[in-house]
């Protein structure tokens, strides 16, 4: 374990790392990618959704990026990252079920589908366990 | 058997030191100078209430000749009667001058800033119900103080109660004060006002091997509660002491007994609610263990949601009565069933409100409860602190020998039973050896063969019990060794859900987030109304809007930002599940089916292949 700048615990080196961690990181990633990607797509001319064209791109790609950067955190075994990925996820699934809401596309139930997987996944208790011992080492700390 | 002198000296030799909260009004006082101040009055099912006793006829020696009494009859004191419009006006004038202001209470963040909106809606629902119970009126506090304050300028005198009783291998050194007046409600934002009140500290003494007594245990009264979360061992470093006299933190107006200084949050559960509480708790706690999810300690989920919380505020910034203090105690006066005042007056110690749940009615005397009844403080000093169960540390190594004895007396037994078994199930089985092959010994065979099964099931069992037993007695050993090598035990073990003072101030934006609390459930109220007057075809998504910034504030003050995004991050998935199962319900359950079948396909042929 290393502690960054802030003090903050990571584990750079991945010994020990749990597979339920490794997994849901990059799950995790797997999920930023589609939202970028999907941002990307809503930004061009042929958006997916004909719904708040410009600021559901908008809001994509900043979910995908938060999303690659709390994965690469989650990897990294960061203090209060598996907070992070909770909120990434409460935030898809809110941004999805106001779509689903008001025009029903397609695509918002795989995204739903993932968004439960996720939630379910990073309760994992192997999960659990390690960012306890981890935020319980951050809140000890000197 | 002690004599009174000697009952006496034990008393004043660990007479308590109690600690007020600045601002506190009253302290404890002499009950027979408070009984010459008081009318007796009697009420009667039909008749109502009729005066027996003028002021200034009341002593010790007239309290106790009780009349005859019918069923729904109530004897009660009363102490002050209704201030005049000037005389309020005068004490409450007088009471924001400069010099008393710097006496007066100040509640700082107060409890609901400490607790969720389920408790501050029934807070809001309890305040209401008073306008429709008994109880006392306003100026009754004010009364009483301006009546306290004359009988403390004629003699000021701080007065106990003592009683002892020894019981079993312990001698308990009861110490009852008595308060003219209870304003926890009017004076510090509390539950109830009543006149008169009695409180109680106990503390528990054994003899030592050289005949000299050592206090080991304390137990201070607090509201209703009884049982293990009152008492504190004499060694405990939470315990406060001068020399040989316990300190204990008196909280303002209700005068309950703490062990240390601080704020205290004591919940009330509202009798409607108890039965849902006990249900919800039920449910909660088998959930727990479904899950494997550990309660931690002192939580209690179901407890807070459904109860009504109110601070005791036990500072002890105030005057301390007691050893090496200005304010001194007055000779203790001894107390008993003998005495006709404590045993033969069942009545109330002050004005009867009428409330139906009692606690706005003034508490009986030291040996009895609201309804007549010996208090079980009074009857079992032991059983009242959970003490029934406790032996004084000199006594445990003898009687952990004595147990440890039983024991092994008891395993004996059973293991010469279990042989004498044993010998019995090989007889049996050699004689279904000898049956096998033989038809025409079926119907015996088979006997012997319910035999067997029934001794191999009561051998298993008594072997089980010998392998506890052994268990048991290997610990007590151990333990009677590690007592033997001056072991104390764990102080706080009996401990399950002590009162310890509230360290819930970790508020952010202390002074708003109080202000916050005070508003904010009317401020929501005022809202929805308002939606629903002006905005009525937006009532659902306007409300659900007000209740998200009303949670994002309120956890913004807590700091449990965190916590509501995971709540509502679990939320949202459980919305999308129901979405995603009312979309595709027949083509999930195929998928799960065909899933289901897959996997038990790809398991067994991994097996095969292994």
């Amino acid at each position: 374990m290393n502690a960054n700048k802030n003090g903050a615990k990571t584990n750079q080196s991945g010994a020990d790392r749990p597979f339920a961690v490794s997994t849901s990181s990059r799950l995790l990633l797997i999920e930023s990618l589609m939202l970028l990607i999907f941002g990307l797509m809503q930004s061009t001319g042929r958006p997916i959704a004909s719904l708040f064209q410009p600021r559901l791109a908008i809001v994509w790609i900043v979910l995908g990026l938060y999303g690659s950067w709390v994965s690469l955190r989650f990897f990294r075994e960061a203090a209060g990252s598996r907070n992070q990925a909770v909120l990434l996820q409460g935030l898809l699934l809110g941004s999805m079920l106001l779509l689903y809401a008001i025009e029903q596309p397609l695509f918002a139930y795989p995204f739903l589908f993932f968004g439960i997987l996720m939630v379910l996944y990073l309760q994992h208790p192997d999960v659990r366990a390690r960012f306890a011992e981890i935020n319980a080492g951050r809140d000890n700390r000197p | 058997m002690m004599n009174k002198k000697q009952k006496l000296e034990l008393l004043k030799r660990y007479e308590p030191n109690l600690k007020f909260t600045k601002g506190e009004l009253f302290f404890p006082t002499d009950a027979e100078e408070y009984l010459r101040q008081c009318s007796l009055w009697s009420y009667q099912p039909g008749l109502g209430s009729k005066k027996i006793f003028e002021r200034g006829e009341i002593d010790f020696e007239t309290l106790g000749q009780n009349p005859p009494q019918n069923f729904g009859s109530v004897q009660y004191l009363k102490f002050t009667d209704p201030l005049k419009v000037a005389q309020y006006a005068r004490y409450r004038f007088g009471r924001l001058r400069r010099s008393e202001r710097k006496k007066t209470f100040h509640a700082g963040p107060g409890r609901l800033a400490r607790v969720g909106y389920s408790a501050r809606i029934l807070d809001a629902l309890f305040s209401l119900s008073l306008l429709t119970r008994g109880r006392v009126s306003g100026d009754q506090a004010a009364a009483s103080a301006i009546r306290y304050r004359g009988m403390q300028k004629e003699s000021q005198r701080f007065q106990y109660y003592g009683r002892v009783v020894e019981k079993e291998d312990w001698t308990v050194l009861q110490y009852w004060f008595f308060y003219v007046y209870n304003d926890w409600r009017s004076g510090y934002f509390g539950l109830n006002d009543h006149e008169g009140d009695w409180e109680q500290v106990s503390v528990y003494l054994f003899k030592n091997e050289k005949g000299d007594w050592e206090p080991e245990w304390l137990a201070y009264a607090s509201h209703d509660f009884e049982g293990d979360n009152l008492r504190r061992n004499w060694k405990d470093s939470q315990v406060e002491k001068v020399g040989e006299h316990p300190v204990v933190y008196v909280g303002a107006g209700s005068h309950a007994s703490f062990f240390q200084s601080g704020e205290y949050l004591t919940e009330l559960i509202l009798p409607p609610l108890s039965p849902l509480m006990k249900r919800l708790r039920q449910i909660s706690s088998g959930l727990r263990r479904l899950f494997g999810v550990g309660n931690r300690a002192g939580q209690d989920e179901g407890y807070r949601i459904f109860s009504v919380p109110f601070v005791d505020y036990a500072r002890g910034d105030g005057n301390t009565i007691g050893k090496g203090q200005p304010l001194k105690w007055a000779t203790p006066i001894l107390i008993n069933e003998e005495l006709n005042w404590v045993s033969g007056y069942r009545g109330l110690w002050g004005w009867w409100a009428k409330d139906p749940v009692m606690s706005e009615n003034a508490p009986a005397g030291p040996m009895y409860d609201r309804f007549g009844s010996v208090r079980k403080a009074w009857y079992d000093p032991l059983g009242w602190a959970g003490m029934n169960k406790v032996s004084p540390q000199i006594k445990l190594t003898a009687r952990s020998e004595q147990r440890i004895q039983a024991i092994r007396t008891r395993r004996e037994a059973a293991e010469n039973s279990v042989a004498e078994k044993e010998n019995e199930l090989r007889n049996l089985s050699l004689e279904a050896q000898a049956m096998e092959l033989r038809p025409h010994l079926k119907a015996q065979y088979e006997q012997h063969s319910r035999w067997i099964l029934q001794l191999e099931e009561e051998i298993g069992l008594e072997k089980a019990e010998i392998a506890e037993d052994q268990a048991l007695e290997e610990a007590l050993i151990r333990f009677s060794g590690e007592l033997d090598d001056g072991y104390q035990g764990q102080l706080r073990e009996h401990l399950q859900n002590p009162q310890e003072p509230d360290r819930q101030l970790g508020l952010r934006f202390r002074w708003l987030a109080e202000a916050w609390s005070a508003v904010s459930i009317g401020l929501a109220i005022i809202a929805f109304v308002a939606i629903a007057l002006f905005a009525e075809q937006y009532l659902l998504f306007a409300a659900l809007i007000v209740l998200s910034v009303i949670l994002v504030i309120e956890a913004t003050f807590q700091g449990r930002m965190m916590g509501l995004a995971n709540w509502l991050t679990g939320f949202l998935a459980l919305v999308a599940a129901i979405v995603l199962l009312t979309e595709f319900f027949t083509p999930l359950v195929i998928g799960f089916v065909l899933l289901t079948g897959g996997y038990l396909i790809f398991d067994n042929l991994r097996e095969i292949w292994s």
